[in-house]
């Protein structure tokens, strides 16, 4: 098919996708204990008072109303109002997105640098001391808890001193570039080391199939060095997997900020759903879902459309 | 021919080994020839034979679990097996060159034709632009039609007898001294492969290379080449000028195989084939490899260790009985016994 | 002349080209267009066509492995096409299949004895011990001793593993037999081998057998008739020497051309056909070779070439209509000296 048609289909699909993300978190949401009418007004708060709350958040309605009311509104650009802070959803999220954005960012950055280079050299010689070690390093980072060689990296840097990174807070880019960098560091490479180690491993796989292929030993034939046939040829032939590893890879990513953001103490989205989720702030938790939902389909998208550059058997006749 | 003079490639005593789970054995034993500039050796043989191992050693691209373990390459004065990894790699496409057997598969998929082509010649030296041009004339070369629309077109687009025109406009895009055309028309079509053929003979013609052809078709041996070499085992059992082969083999082994090439003869009889098999690697009988499929065998000297290539005139033969045998051709109106 | 036991009657299919966006087919590919033929017992038909020429996909119509379109396939007189349950399955027992890869058609972790001896169990014809003795005869058939039994496949080599493939396909007693390249996969010494194998056994069992190839040498060596295919259609049909020394249609006659024969002299002249072969969506009203036919005339790029008979030999091609000059004779084609 066409790929104008494909892009367009892609994001025609968006929309029930999106709805049905809303539908399926709403209905998880549901699940968490807690009131949150109690939540916000604290636990001296009247009965009446509680219920009073419970009314004008429509909490006794049935559930596919309750639905259908924030649906409208989400449709229309409101997003509703936080339980506990009383301030409107969507603007809080936009506050923090930027936060997570940068951290996603770099941890993207990092986690396909490292993870590509390291896949490339794995997989072109399989087998090899290189491969063995990287191999089992990955083995190593996939088997611990990321943010538990985040703390053991916090740790070491504050017993140590080596090396002058803060360790907490983010810094806009509009403040200070040089120190929005610096700040991410640390934070980045934590969430970083679990995606790299897959992306790895896809890699080394890739490249190590790529390799074997007829193609390959024409190259050789014909004289072309071995450097410009693995990062130009078996490169861009084996992209083609890692890509599909990438978009899964980012989808978990998303979902993963929390726990680094509230280590560093950076005040992005995922933070925001841990605290909404404790304090049971239904409608902020679905705020952020369906944003970061809508993040996850666009980068798929993006991802589809290079896997069309990529393999060219996939595009229009 | 296979005179002892400086032609533009010799082989000599060319061993091959394998790691097995049996230890190391040889694939290709004490394999020696000559090519002038200009002709075009077959090298024939079945699967077993060790032709393709034999076309892959000539290029330094032996898989990893084989390694040479003697002789001597020489082509148009450079003796290959003299270099490290690193020289004979800049010599693969501008001294020696090899045409890969399936076309489907041996060209990458992520990039035009034209751009592969480019990219050999780059790595040889050549500037984008010069680049650029020469692949352009390749493609004229090798009768590719429409070569200035195919040059952006991506393999799955084209069908298999154009991909082996690329395929070949890859090979001799540097000059090579030594082409080396492993089972060319296997994949293809019959009249396809009888288009590619005629091109190679016209390429070998004009450009005045060395070509070697692997093949276990002997008709294309026949239609292509002057001299043929016949590979039993990882040996080579005969080796003469072809006209003279074909019209008088002196092995059992080329008896055979000529008579399994014509499927009828002149009496309508099917052709018996060869019986048994050729035996593993490392597993050959004691004495000459192909004696326990041989209907001339004799017991007491064919089963003897020691039996060697013998030079006779212009023709090599390892087989002890070849002066005793009256060996049938393929213009022989014998009836098949 | 005995009643034929295969008939096929102008068997057609069609597949959906893969265009568009939910499959909507564009283009539809005429994989097999009216093929009809008979085979009768102790007989060989060989269907011979290159790549695209629809010839193992009508391999696969006739033994009902695809559905056909339109047409009908009609075994020992009784109509098979549309057959479903235990017809298909008797039809199945009577005709037996060959398949081209010896290496992907026998199951690797299946021991010899149990690869033959199952289509006795499909059909329940047999079982235990009477079943191993009929699958040691069927080995002793194909030149293999009882040892091979208790073997895996991939301890036999090319030529074995296709003489295992019919065994099984013996297995059954089949009447009729249908090879699809049975031996394009084997060396030259093996292909003859494997062949003087099929001749033996179809002389000792009256097999009739339906043998398809590209190499035409294969085809002409096992067959009494020869079909030629050419982008799906059968364009000449007829007794296989006459097939190969009069050729009719414009392709069999390049065909036969482009065969390589050992003894043909070195540098003889050759025929071109134009550009190397289309694909098969664009086929026009006329006949299918009139973009690459140098004898190509306007009527045939406008008009399907009626099949025209001459005896036993018919064809499909204007050049031999009634009342043309050169009807029943060879067509001559223009040849250029030895040369790309």
């Amino acid at each position: 098919m066409r790929s104008s048609q494909l892009v367009i289909s892609r994001i025609a699909w968006m929309i029930p996708m999106l709805f049905l993300v809303s539908v399926i978190a709403f209905l998880l949401i549901e699940m968490v204990p807690g009131d949150p009418a109690r939540n916000s007004l604290g636990p001296d708060a009247s009965d009446e008072a509680v219920e009073a709350l419970r009314e004008q958040w429509h909490l006794n309605e049935p559930l596919p109303v309750r639905y259908g009311i924030w649906a409208l509104g989400a449709i229309q650009g409101d997003f509703g109002v936080s339980m506990s802070t009383r301030e409107p959803v969507l603007e809080t999220i936009f506050h923090r997105l930027p936060v997570t954005l940068s951290l996603a960012l770099a941890a993207m950055v990092i986690a396909v640098t490292l993870g590509v280079v390291g896949g490339m050299l794995a997989g072109a010689r399989i087998g090899s001391k290189v491969d063995r070690a990287l191999n089992s390093l990955a083995g190593l980072v996939l088997s611990v808890p990321d943010f538990w060689v985040g703390l053991l990296i916090i740790a070491l840097i504050l017993q140590t001193k080596i090396l002058p990174i803060p360790l907490q807070g983010y810094v806009p880019f509009e403040r200070s570039p040089s120190e929005w960098l610096v700040h991410l560091i640390l934070p980045g490479v934590t969430l970083a080391l679990h995606p790299a180690a897959e992306i790895f491993r896809q890699t080394r796989a890739s490249v190590s199939d790529v390799t074997g292929l007829d193609f390959v030993r024409t190259l050789k034939a014909s004289g072309v060095s071995r450097s410009h046939t693995l990062f130009a040829h078996i490169g861009k032939n084996s992209m083609v997997a890692v890509l599909a590893v990438l978009g899964l890879q980012l989808g978990l990513l998303l979902g993963h900020t929390a726990i680094v953001e509230m280590m560093f103490g950076m005040n992005g989205i995922g933070s925001l759903v841990a605290e909404a989720a404790l304090n049971a702030d239904v409608v902020t938790i679905q705020g952020c879902v369906v944003v970061i939902a809508v993040f996850v389909l666009t980068m798929n998208l993006v991802i589809d459309v290079l896997y069309l550059y990529l393999n060219p058997r996939l595009r229009a006749k | 021919m296979l005179s002892q003079v400086d032609g533009s490639t010799v082989v000599r005593d060319l061993t091959v080994s394998m790691s097995t789970t049996q230890g190391r054995v040889n694939v290709v034993e004490g394999v020696g020839f000559s090519i002038a500039p200009g002709e075009m050796l077959g090298l024939v043989g079945e699967s077993g034979s060790g032709k393709s191992v034999t076309g892959a050693a000539i290029c330094g691209l032996l898989p990893a679990a084989m390694r040479r373990e003697s002789g001597e390459i020489r082509v148009a004065g450079v003796t290959l097996t003299d270099l490290t990894e690193r020289e004979m790699a800049s010599k693969r496409g501008s001294l020696v060159s090899m045409i890969p057997q399936d076309p489907m598969t041996s060209l990458d998929p992520a990039f035009t034709i034209g751009h592969q082509v480019v990219d050999v010649l780059r790595a040889h030296g050549y500037s984008r632009k010069e680049a650029r041009t020469r692949a352009l004339e390749m493609l004229r070369l090798v009768k590719l039609s429409d070569p200035e629309h195919r040059f952006h077109q991506y393999p799955h687009e084209i069908s298999g007898g154009m991909r082996q025109r690329v395929l070949i406009a890859m090979a001799i895009c540097c000059d090579p001294s030594l082409l080396i055309a492993d089972e060319p028309t296997t994949a293809l079509d019959a009249t396809t492969q009888a288009q590619i053929l005629d091109l190679l003979r016209y390429l070998n013609d004009e450009l005045g290379m060395a070509t070697i052809l692997t093949t276990h078709d002997l008709a294309v041996a026949r239609q292509m080449c002057s001299q043929v070499v016949v590979m039993y085992g990882g040996q080579i059992v005969e080796s003469a000028d072809l006209e003279d082969v074909f019209r008088a083999p002196s092995h059992p082994y080329t008896e055979k195989l000529l008579l399994a090439s014509t499927p009828v003869d002149e009496h309508g009889v099917l052709s018996k084939g060869i019986p048994g098999q050729v035996s593993p690697v490392g597993k050959f009988p004691p004495g000459c490899r192909f004696h326990p499929r041989c209907e001339y065998a004799v017991p007491g000297r064919c089963d003897q260790e020691g039996v060697a290539l013998v030079r006779d005139d212009d023709r090599e033969v390892r087989c002890v009985r070849a002066a005793e045998l009256q060996l049938r051709g393929i213009f022989d109106e014998r009836p098949v016994a | 002349m005995n009643a034929p036991l295969l008939r096929v009657d102008g068997l057609s299919k069609t597949f959906a080209a893969r265009n568009g966006l939910f499959g909507r087919s564009a283009n539809r590919v005429h994989a097999v267009r009216q093929a009809s033929f008979e085979l009768s017992a102790g007989r060989t038909v060989g269907l011979v066509g290159e790549s695209g020429s629809g010839k193992s996909t009508l391999a696969r119509l006739v033994h009902r492995q695809l559905d056909a379109d339109s047409g009908s396939v009609a075994f020992d007189g009784i109509d098979v096409t549309k057959a479903q349950g235990s017809l298909l399955k008797r039809f199945r027992k009577e005709v037996a299949f060959v398949f081209q890869d010896p290496y992907a058609s026998l199951n690797p972790s299946w021991p010899v004895g149990r690869i033959v001896g199952e289509p006795l169990a499909i059909h329940g014809l047999a079982s235990g011990a009477a079943r191993e003795q009929i699958v040691e005869r069927h080995l002793g058939e194909v030149g293999l001793d009882p040892s091979a039994l208790d073997r895996r496949p991939s301890q036999f080599s090319g030529g074995q593993r296709q003489r295992i493939a019919i065994a099984r396909a013996l297995a059954t007693e089949p009447r009729v037999l249908i090879c699809d390249e049975p031996v394009s996969a084997l060396d030259v010494s093996t292909r003859a081998q494997v062949l003087s194998i099929l001749a033996e056994l179809q002389e000792s069992l009256s097999l009739a057998i339906l043998l398809i190839s590209h190499d035409l040498a294969v085809v002409q060596a096992m067959s009494d008739d020869v079909a030629v295919m050419y982008l799906g259609e059968i364009v000449e049909y007829g007794p296989a020497a006459t097939i190969v020394t009069k050729p009719l249609h414009p392709y069999t006659v390049a065909l036969v051309d482009a065969s390589p024969d050992i003894r043909a002299p070195k540098d003889r002249s050759r025929i071109v056909l134009g550009t190397d072969a289309p694909t098969q969506t664009k086929v026009g009203p006329g006949c299918p070779f009139a973009s690459r036919c140098p004898l190509v005339m306007d009527r045939c790029h406008e008009v399907r070439p009626p099949m025209v008979s001459f005896g036993g030999h018919r064809v499909a091609c204007h050049l031999h209509e009634t009342h043309m000059p050169k009807a029943g004779l060879t067509p001559v084609m223009p040849v250029v000296k030895a040369g790309p």
